[in-house]
């Protein structure tokens, strides 16, 4: 249906014809409401004519020079509703409009005159007006400078007003949605040890969050690498974010430091999955950490992998490679020899974290590998009775590479008691 | 759980620290014999003994080196600047040295020391010993700076910030060291870069730290005489920001008012607001409002230093400018 572009608003004295100055739009171009249509002058000032409504410029009635009365018809859009002008009109208008150049814009008409018709609304107005294709033009703002605020827009066009902000937003708001799963690698390891089991977290949680270990990955190595250290280090990458009642995940001594973490800030975690953890027996793998730490080359590092896992075929290709470069700068594993050194001297685990465990008030869920020949799965027996516990069979050190579907999905399970309360 | 003074609790903080760390140890004017001007290290030196509790000399900028130079050797100093007016005296210390010296050492050195000081208005202190300084230091990437606003946040922040491993600005503040209030029984810390929540509320986002916090509280319970449900966000570390709790806060309320004591060109508060306008765009409801110390110099005079210092009466204004 085509809409006039009228010249309206000239009131005052000597304002009752306007001259076209310049038309900033060609016929068959398509504007929206708002924008810069045409200029025309009156005796006392340029004026801007606006697009009264979205559509496509159909019809030029005034050309550039012909002066109009006030009120006049400029022109015509074509709002793309039914009883559209016939096309023809549209493909016939161009040669009989002389085209406006850019010196036929005259000085004197810059967009001063354009404040009073612009639609003046809050960041939030317009946000909630465009979700809902709310026309603001329509709408009367009762705030400062009569700006449209959110009260003004709410309620509008159908549908619930939002009553809560929460209504408004259009992240997601569900409590599944919010989740944040913050997971924490072990010893020697990297970020990307989770990598088989991110894809379905990320369904499950808004955010997964991968912590870096000091002296490991670009973790920067500290003064000293004792447990402590460790835990400052995790306190700092939780720090810039706003992060209490999060979904704690650990692995190895991962757990260890996400156990201990629960334990020292207990608002700190939501839920809580330990996956083959540290710190809950004293006993570990000796001649894994030592001959592991030692390794400089690939074809040392292999046999001690392999013991990581049940079954070393499902190790993925070129981990011996990807571990001995995330142990970072020279001297090669260092870092990692320290750490050991004050973690597990002589063998042995010199931290004991079982009564944290039994202070644990929120869900909670240990998942071991039967055959894990790092640290023996009995240190589950450790754990209190409300904690629950997986034993998986054919399953060593690695659950998370070696049963990712079932490791996620019992991440999931954890996160999904936490959020369905007691 | 016991109720302690703020300036006992960074007391304990300070004594807890030292007895579990060798390496932490303090210095500064009258820190020692005296207990500092506001008692803040009251008997540390009888219980650590002059070596690890020093008197020194007056010349901050010979400190704020010593801190660095501390720092680099592996130990972990915890300096007293006793007014913040007095730290464009270490400012070459802090923003040539401690802020940059991992970076140009490519890691080679770790910057673990603590810069305590305290600032603010409203003790009669005059233009040169009131001043809140907050985006002085702020304002220098590499360093990390708090100001705690409870005897709680007192005692975990300076923990935190001691454990820290880079340099921490530790900025308290005169008016608050004799609040009394809960402080928690066993070993707790509070992160760095983490705000709290202090009051919820519906229609409009406070969002302060220091002293304001509590100044704040106050023009909060105001507004809801009028209806108006202020929500009161403690920001506790000025750098980094904690922007994760500050847009949740923004897009429940749609309105927000940054409250700083320091100045107000180029000050703490602007820098706040810019933040919220990159991030929270679309969930204002109204341009983000600042109250702050106008741009003058702190008076003497008593009526008059009142008549500058941001209180409840500023507070409630801005708000109610900003919801209406």
């Amino acid at each position: 249906m085509a809409r006039d572009i009228t010249v309206s608003g000239l009131g005052g004295e000597y304002m009752d014809t306007a001259t076209v100055v310049a038309w900033h739009v060609q016929p068959g171009e398509a504007v929206r409401a708002g924008d810069l249509l045409a200029t025309v002058e009156t005796a006392k000032a340029a004026t801007d004519i606006e697009a009264p409504c979205d559509g496509v410029l159909s019809e030029v009635c005034a050309v550039v020079g012909e002066e109009v009365a006030a009120g006049s018809v400029l022109g015509r859009l074509d709002d793309g509703t039914a009883d559209t002008v016939p096309e023809a009109d549209v493909s016939a208008t161009p040669s009989n409009s002389s085209q406006p150049t850019h010196s036929d814009v005259s000085a004197g008409s810059e967009r001063s005159a354009g404040r009073h018709d612009r639609v003046v609304a809050s960041p939030l107005a317009r946000r909630v007006a465009r979700d809902r294709g709310i026309d603001l033009a329509t709408v009367p703002g009762t705030g400062p400078n009569g700006r449209i605020k959110l009260r003004d827009v709410e309620g509008l066009a159908g549908g619930d007003p939002p009553r809560s902000a929460t209504a408004v937003r259009p992240r997601p708001t569900s409590a599944r949605a919010d989740a944040s799963i913050v997971l924490i690698h072990g010893l020697g390891a990297t970020p990307s040890i989770w990598h088989q089991i991110l894809p379905t977290l990320g369904q499950t949680a808004a955010r997964v969050e991968r912590l870096t270990l000091p002296g490991h990955g670009d973790g920067v190595a500290t003064e000293r690498m004792d447990f402590e250290s460790l835990l400052d280090a995790m306190r700092s990458q939780l720090g810039g974010r706003d992060l209490d009642g999060v979904h704690l995940v650990g692995h190895s001594l991962g757990g260890a430091v996400a156990l201990a973490l629960a334990d020292e800030r207990p608002a700190l975690a939501r839920s809580l999955t330990l996956i083959a953890p540290a710190g809950l027996g004293p006993e570990i793998d000796g001649a894994f950490l030592a001959g592991f730490a030692r390794a400089t080359r690939p074809d040392s590092l292999r046999p001690w992998l392999e013991r990581l896992v049940a079954d070393p075929e499902c190790l993925p290709a070129g981990l011996a490679e990807a571990a001995l470069q995330a142990r970072g700068a020279e001297p090669a594993g260092e870092n990692l020899r320290r750490l050991i050194d004050s973690l597990f001297p002589d063998g042995t685990q010199a931290f004991d974290l079982r009564s944290a465990l039994h202070r644990v008030r929120v869900p909670a869920r240990l998942v071991w590998g039967r055959r894990d020949r790092i640290i023996p799965w009995r240190h589950a027996l450790a754990a209190p009775g409300a904690v629950a516990m997986h034993l998986l069979p054919e399953t060593g050190h690695l659950p998370q590479i070696e049963a990712p579907d079932l490791v996620a999905a019992l991440i999931q399970q954890t996160v999904a008691a936490a959020l369905a309360g007691p | 759980m016991a109720k302690l003074r703020y300036a006992e609790a960074l007391n304990r903080a300070l004594r807890e620290e030292m007895q579990r760390d060798p390496l932490v140890f303090l210095f500064g004017e009258d820190i020692g014999s005296y207990g500092g001007v506001f008692k803040v290290t009251r008997g540390l030196m009888d219980e650590f003994g002059a070596a690890r509790v020093r008197d020194t000399p007056i010349s901050e900028q010979t400190l704020t080196a010593m801190a660095v130079s501390a720092a680099m050797a592996g130990s972990r100093p915890v300096l007293e600047i006793m007014y913040a007016d007095f730290m464009p005296l270490t400012l070459d210390a802090l923003i040539n040295q401690a802020s940059i010296y991992e970076y140009i050492w490519a890691d080679q050195v770790r910057m673990p020391f603590v810069l305590r000081t305290q600032g603010g208005g409203g003790a009669g202190a005059g233009a040169q010993h009131s001043k809140s300084l907050d985006s002085l230091v702020a304002h220098i990437p590499g360093l990390k700076a708090v100001a705690p606003a409870t005897p709680w946040d007192a005692y975990g922040l300076l923990k935190s910030a001691i454990r820290d491993p880079g340099p921490v600005i530790f900025l308290e503040h005169k008016l608050l060291y004799n609040m009394r209030d809960e402080v928690p029984d066993g070993e707790e810390t509070v992160p760095l870069g983490r705000a709290r929540l202090v009051r919820e509320g519906t229609d409009v986002s406070i969002i302060a730290s220091s002293r304001m916090v509590h100044e704040s509280l106050l023009a909060a319970d105001r507004l809801a005489g009028e209806g108006i449900a202020a929500e009161v966000v403690d920001l506790r570390s000025l750098r980094p920001l904690d922007l994760d709790t500050l847009l949740g806060s923004v897009a429940r309320t749609h309105h927000a008012v940054v409250v700083n004591e320091g100045w107000r060109f180029c000050g703490y508060a602007a820098e706040v607001s810019a933040t919220l306008m990159d991030h929270a765009f679309d969930d204002l409801d109204a341009p983000v409002a600042r109250v702050t110390m106008p741009d003058l110099p702190i008076p003497y005079s008593e009526p008059l230093e009142r008549a500058v210092l941001p209180g409840p009466d500023e507070i409630v204004a801005a708000v109610r400018r900003t919801v209406a």
